[in-house]
């Protein structure tokens, strides 16, 4: 009886040993671990420069050139098979100061498209070309940049043609 | 005795827990390889097309003082490297000269020798390359400056005239 008493009270207090040691490991972090700034609201002020927003406006993006013209140049466009209405990207960049006429030629410099006079910052998307193309790669198809001054005369200045393929996919 | 029975059963009772505790346990049945190895592939694609921005000079001011230099240079670029950007002259030069008409004149012109280095004796030939751009350097690896000579011997009047000049992306060699 002693004996089994003996045994009974060596598993109970493995038990209770073994029980706070898990307890103390639960919470060893809380007791001695580095007790992080208690977290307070903030105290920043109102920005009284603040306003309605009310879209995106235009940012400083840099000086305009003064006898310079940036041409946008790619090595290829995609372009829809038997199809006049065409999606496109075609921009005169907002750092020139003259206007952009751009056109779209074929490799035999027969013309496609051409746009009216497009001014610096302004894009086109979307055109309507005088012949659909059938699927296939056109290669040598010319994006043509025709440049003016912004005065009365529309003085033609220096342009630039830029070599494409005409990727005409379905 | 007494005492091995009261052991016994506390044995006996650990050791029921200890299987109760088992069973709770989730069985895994054994699959197959077949179903556990099933691979599928799956492509993943990005395309990044070439484009650039060529800065070519607005207009060329000619001089019977002295030469005049223009750049012709990329404000971005962005090829392939098996790829360049190469720029030629369209028209406006021919046999290494640009030509200006009188503009009350038609009939009055006065020329400048263009070339890519400076002092040059002979001009550029015609549709040879200006300058050339590679990866998404704007530096130009060849040429990118363009000489034109000084002005002489011309009667008084307004000259002008015009360059186009052209870009593309071609294979390197």
């Amino acid at each position: 009886m002693k004996k089994a008493a003996k045994i009974i009270l060596i598993a109970a207090v493995a038990l209770l040993l073994a029980g706070g040691g898990m307890f103390a490991g639960m919470n060893w972090n809380n007791w001695f671990g580095k007790q992080e700034e208690p977290q307070t609201t903030a105290e920043a002020e109102l920005d009284t420069g603040a306003e309605d927003w009310t879209g995106e406006r235009s940012v400083y993006t840099g000086e305009k050139n003064t006898d310079t013209i940036d041409i946008p140049g790619y090595g290829s466009i995609t372009l829809k098979a038997d199809d006049a209405k065409q999606t496109v990207n075609f921009y005169n960049p907002e750092q020139n100061t003259c206007y952009f006429r751009i056109s779209l030629l074929l490799s035999d410099r027969t013309e496609v498209w051409q746009s009216g006079l497009v001014e610096p910052g302004k894009g086109i998307y979307s055109i309507t070309l005088k012949e659909t193309l059938p699927a296939g790669e056109y290669e040598d198809a010319v994006l043509k940049y025709e440049c003016f001054a912004m005065n009365d005369e529309q003085t033609p200045l220096n342009g630039s043609e830029i070599k494409l393929t005409l990727n005409v996919i379905k | 005795m007494r005492r091995n029975k009261i052991t016994r059963k506390i044995l006996a009772g650990a050791m029921a827990v200890g299987l109760m505790a088992a069973s709770a346990l989730p069985a895994y049945a054994t699959e197959t390889d077949a179903q556990l190895s099933t691979e599928k592939e799956m492509e993943v694609i990005y395309k990044m097309a070439s484009s650039f921005t060529l800065t070519i000079p607005e207009t060329v001011t000619l001089s019977n003082i002295s030469t005049v230099t223009k750049k012709v240079s990329m404000q971005t670029v962005n090829v392939g490297s098996k790829e360049k950007v190469q720029v030629k002259v369209k028209s406006g030069i021919s046999g290494g000269k640009v030509t200006l008409t009188d503009k009350k004149d038609a009939s009055n012109t006065c020329t400048s020798v263009v070339s890519l280095e400076r002092g040059a004796a002979t001009g550029i030939a015609d549709d040879a390359v200006v300058a050339e751009f590679e990866g998404k350097s704007t530096t130009a690896v060849t040429g990118g400056t363009l000489y034109f000579s000084k002005v002489s011997d011309v009667l008084a009047g307004e000259y002008t005239g015009s360059i186009v000049f052209e870009a593309s992306v071609v294979a390197k060699e």
